[in-house]
């Protein structure tokens, strides 16, 4: 239920909430279920993203990141769990 | 003896991320990224309301909050805007008296452009990338590349992408743009950089006489300034001096733009 709570949150906040808050619950979102990260960055770069506003596309790039890192701290907190 | 341990999972942090939810969302964000790209309108077009319901909540929240201020505070406020407003009318009608004059001299090779007034949507910090996002679009006659004022003719950008009914304005202020400028009475070049957020960055000469409270000027058929020099750095070891530019119109509050050709 807290997954689809913060993941819901996270897709609203691109509409209502600053973008600083919405990196926020994209890296929250990511760690409660990691692959969201990539896409909220995914959906994020459909919503604003021009060829013109940028090279990149960050908020991409920041969600991939965001799972990377949210695999990373689960495989962590697995081990350390069934250890 | 062996140790058993427990390989129960915790509910927050299971094996979940790799089941059918997580690819469920990012099918979904993909189909988002797909649509965007195959019809850019039809994005645009599901994501209008959400962006005027969130534009009409922050109206209302700034309304409420105000409804706490100190009423004397806001009494003595108002008696010194409307001072002001009087003295701006009086002036403003003298330098229409003053342009009539002039026009009837030497005559006038501008021609009066059609411009259309839009509402932004979306505007930093919502949107990332310094935009905004505007309720007019191709129906309307926006194109790319159409210069956006702010009130009172104030530059802001240029439209970057366009719908249907939206369009996508990117801000001179945005990260790495750079637009040429001049600043001062003296005129000086400068070729300003986006910070982001309405603030910009330039380097001038020490000696070129920058200093704080010039107004930054761009190209353009607008004569009002595009932002304030607020700082200029003095280190003596460099021959140039770096100049802090705040914005002259502040993009977060912006609510209605000119769209020009």
């Amino acid at each position: 239920m807290i997954r689809i709570v913060v993941l819901v949150s996270a897709v609203l906040s691109f509409f209502f909430f600053p973008y600083p808050v919405s990196a926020l619950l994209l890296l929250a979102a990511a760690l409660l279920l990691p692959f969201a990260g990539f896409a909220l960055g995914l959906f994020a770069e459909a919503l604003y993203f021009s060829p013109g506003v940028h090279v990149l596309p960050l908020w991409a790039i920041g969600g991939a990141c965001a799972t990377a890192f949210a695999l990373l701290v689960h495989r962590f907190v697995k081990t350390r769990i069934i250890e | 003896m062996k140790t058993q341990f427990s390989r129960k999972r915790n509910s927050l942090i299971g094996n979940s991320w790799i089941g059918p939810a997580s690819l469920s969302v990012v099918g979904i964000a993909v189909l988002f990224l797909i649509l965007r790209a195959v019809a850019p309108g039809a994005l645009a077009a599901l994501g209008t309301p959400f962006w005027k319901t969130g534009a009409a909540l922050s109206a209302n929240v700034q309304s409420a909050t105000s409804f706490f201020g100190n009423a004397t505070t806001l009494t003595k406020e108002r008696d010194e805007l409307l001072a002001e407003n009087t003295a701006l009318k009086a002036e403003q009608l003298a330098l229409q008296a003053k342009v009539q004059d002039l026009t009837k001299l030497l005559g006038t090779r501008t021609e009066r452009t059609d411009e259309i007034l839009a509402a932004v949507l979306v505007r930093p910090p919502v949107s990332p990338y310094d935009t905004f996002v505007l309720d007019q679009g191709e129906s309307a006659g926006v194109g790319p590349g159409m210069r956006v004022l702010g009130p009172g003719g104030v530059p802001l950008g240029t439209i970057e992408s366009v719908t249907e009914r939206t369009a996508r304005v990117l801000l001179y202020s945005a990260p790495a743009r750079e637009t040429t400028s001049w600043v001062g009475e003296e005129r000086l070049a400068l070729i300003l950089s986006g910070k982001g957020s309405g603030a910009f960055t330039a380097t001038a000469a020490r000696e070129s006489g920058v200093s704080e409270g010039d107004f930054v000027y761009i190209d353009g058929s607008s004569f009002a300034p595009v932002g304030v020099v607020s700082s200029v750095g003095n280190d003596p070891s460099s021959p140039r001096s770096a100049v802090g530019i705040r914005p002259y119109l502040n993009p977060f509050s912006t609510t209605w733009v000119t769209i020009l050709p």
